[in-house]
């Protein structure tokens, strides 16, 4: 699931939860320019991507900041 | 602070060739009420209504209800800001109000039109906003009151908030006149609000939210919210002297968050009880509709912060339910918590979806007090009834039986975070 009140989908026992914008624009920030506002809707995306071939025991939330291994291994 | 409260306890209204207090009956002259409502351009036609507890009548496009409350002298007047009304500071020297009475403001398509550009009302649909002056759905604290019920139709081309503005120029102005009867009559009784802090007692805060439609209606100006001396902007946690909030610093509608309770329940019972029980300091008016969870912690550490500041050992605290709203009181409890103040949670439960949902929406290891004022449905159905009273024609429908509304996202009958209901649960 991705959102930006993480705090919910947690709390619905949502297994991958990714930390999304704002509660409007989730994946995104219409006020940033467009090469911005895209950058920052693939870094989301690919954390979710990132976050479904990971197990997970309890509701676990994901940050589209995070430096992952698997995100290193897709971009190359 | 110190507020002299007089109250002026009325029995009973009716209309009548002058508008008048007399040994608590309200006269109203309709004509005299109706003609500066009816002078104003953007109102395309308006009437005014009674309703009496125990009649066979149902109140339907409720936009918003204010106790009528005046200033009596200074330059301050009650529900300041708003609309353009002055913002000397209020809650201080003397304030008249017509106890039992409410302005109740019917205005048509209510939901479209309070949030602009989120419509959830269905026509002919049993809502939330309709109250019942009888029978088992008369629960709410409206039913037992004098409801001077003012019918509006704003001009049908106007946009949703200018609609909003001509409604509660309208009701203001029933108000204030409604009020003014008051001022050369002895009132019923006078509360004396000395709200100076008395020694060995705790200091106890109130935390209220308010919703700011500012990130719906991307109006900075808009009407169609809960305005603290008239500004509904999406801002820092404002701190509210009791006084002020009983003088109607916070007033206005968003959906069916009305002025009403703000001046009549919690704040008013803590008043009351300030000096004897507990020290009453303030109250923290939180902003509510935040869109990223960090906004929502940073107006949340704010709130606590001023808590801590003005010495609170402990603080009530209530939500604008439901949704993401509910997710900025959440936020409130737990930094006031961490910042080592104790916390009460007062909230109405969602609808528990036949025992699939939880009761509420998060929760969180800090909320550790709540009181629950039951999940807003009431025993139904309602009965058909003689008389409805609405913006305009109502609809056949709304004569008939009615389901009691129930659901998740408001569709609540009661709308109650303050307890202030009539609603009550056995357990056995």
């Amino acid at each position: 699931m991705i959102g930006a009140l993480p705090a919910i989908g947690i709390s619905a026992n949502a297994p991958r939860v990714v930390r999304g914008v704002k509660v409007q624009h989730p994946c995104g920030d219409p006020n940033l320019p467009p090469e911005a506002d895209m950058e920052l809707m693939m870094g989301i995306v690919r954390a979710a991507l990132r976050a479904i071939q990971t197990k997970v025991e309890t509701p676990t939330l994901f940050q589209a900041s995070d430096a992952p291994s698997q995100e290193a291994v897709h971009a190359s | 602070m110190r507020l002299e409260l007089a109250n002026y306890q009325t029995k009973a209204v009716g209309f009548g060739s002058h508008t008048s207090w007399n040994d608590g009956v309200l006269t109203i002259d309709k004509d005299d009420l109706l003609r500066p409502i009816l002078a104003n351009p953007l109102v395309e036609n308006a009437d005014i209504s009674i309703a009496m507890p125990g009649e066979s009548t149902r109140i339907v496009d409720v936009s918003d209800i204010v106790e009528p409350r005046v200033k009596v002298g200074g330059d301050a007047v009650a529900y300041p800001g708003i609309l353009g009304r002055t913002v000397a500071t209020v809650g201080e020297g003397r304030t008249n109000r017509l106890g039992g009475v409410c302005v109740v403001t019917c205005a048509p398509g209510t939901d479209s039109r309070r949030y602009g550009l989120l419509s959830s009302h269905r026509p002919d649909t049993a809502y939330g906003d309709f109250i019942e002056m009888s029978g088992d759905g008369a629960i709410s604290p409206y039913a037992e009151l004098s409801n001077v019920c003012v019918q509006v139709q704003p001009m049908a081309d106007l946009d949703p908030d200018g609609a909003n503005r001509a409604v509660q120029e309208a009701m203001l102005s029933v108000s204030d006149r409604l009020a003014a009867t008051t001022l050369d009559r002895e009132p019923t009784d006078v509360e004396d609000l000395d709200m100076t802090p008395k020694e060995g007692l705790p200091g106890i805060v109130y935390i209220h939210s308010l919703v700011s439609p500012e990130a719906i209606s991307l109006n900075p100006d808009s009407t169609m919210g809960t305005a603290v001396y008239g500004v509904t902007r999406l801002t820092q946690p404002w701190f509210l002297h009791p006084t002020e909030v009983l003088d109607g610093a916070a007033c206005g509608n968003f959906g069916r968050w009305l002025t009403w309770p703000l001046t009549n329940t919690i704040v008013l019972h803590m008043a009351r009880r300030h000096g004897k029980d507990f020290n009453f300091l303030g109250c923290i008016m939180v902003r509510t509709m935040w869109e990223e969870q960090r906004q929502k912690e940073l107006m949340a550490n704010r709130a606590a912060v001023m808590a801590s500041v003005i010495g609170a050992d402990g603080a009530i605290v209530t939500p604008t339910l439901r949704g993401q709203r509910f997710l900025d009181t959440i936020a409130v409890v737990q930094a006031v918590e961490q910042a080592g103040i104790k916390t009460v949670l007062i909230t109405e439960e969602e609808d528990d979806e036949d025992g699939a949902a939880p009761p509420l929406l998060v929760d969180a290891s800090e909320v550790v007090a709540v009181v629950s004022t039951g999940d807003g449905s009431a025993p139904g159905p309602f009965p058909p009834v003689e008389r409805v009273i609405g913006a305009g024609g109502p609809a056949a429908s709304w004569f008939g039986e009615q389901q009691p509304p129930h659901g998740r996202y408001g569709t609540s009958h009661l709308n109650d975070v303050w307890g202030f209901s009539k609603l009550s649960c056995v357990d056995y």
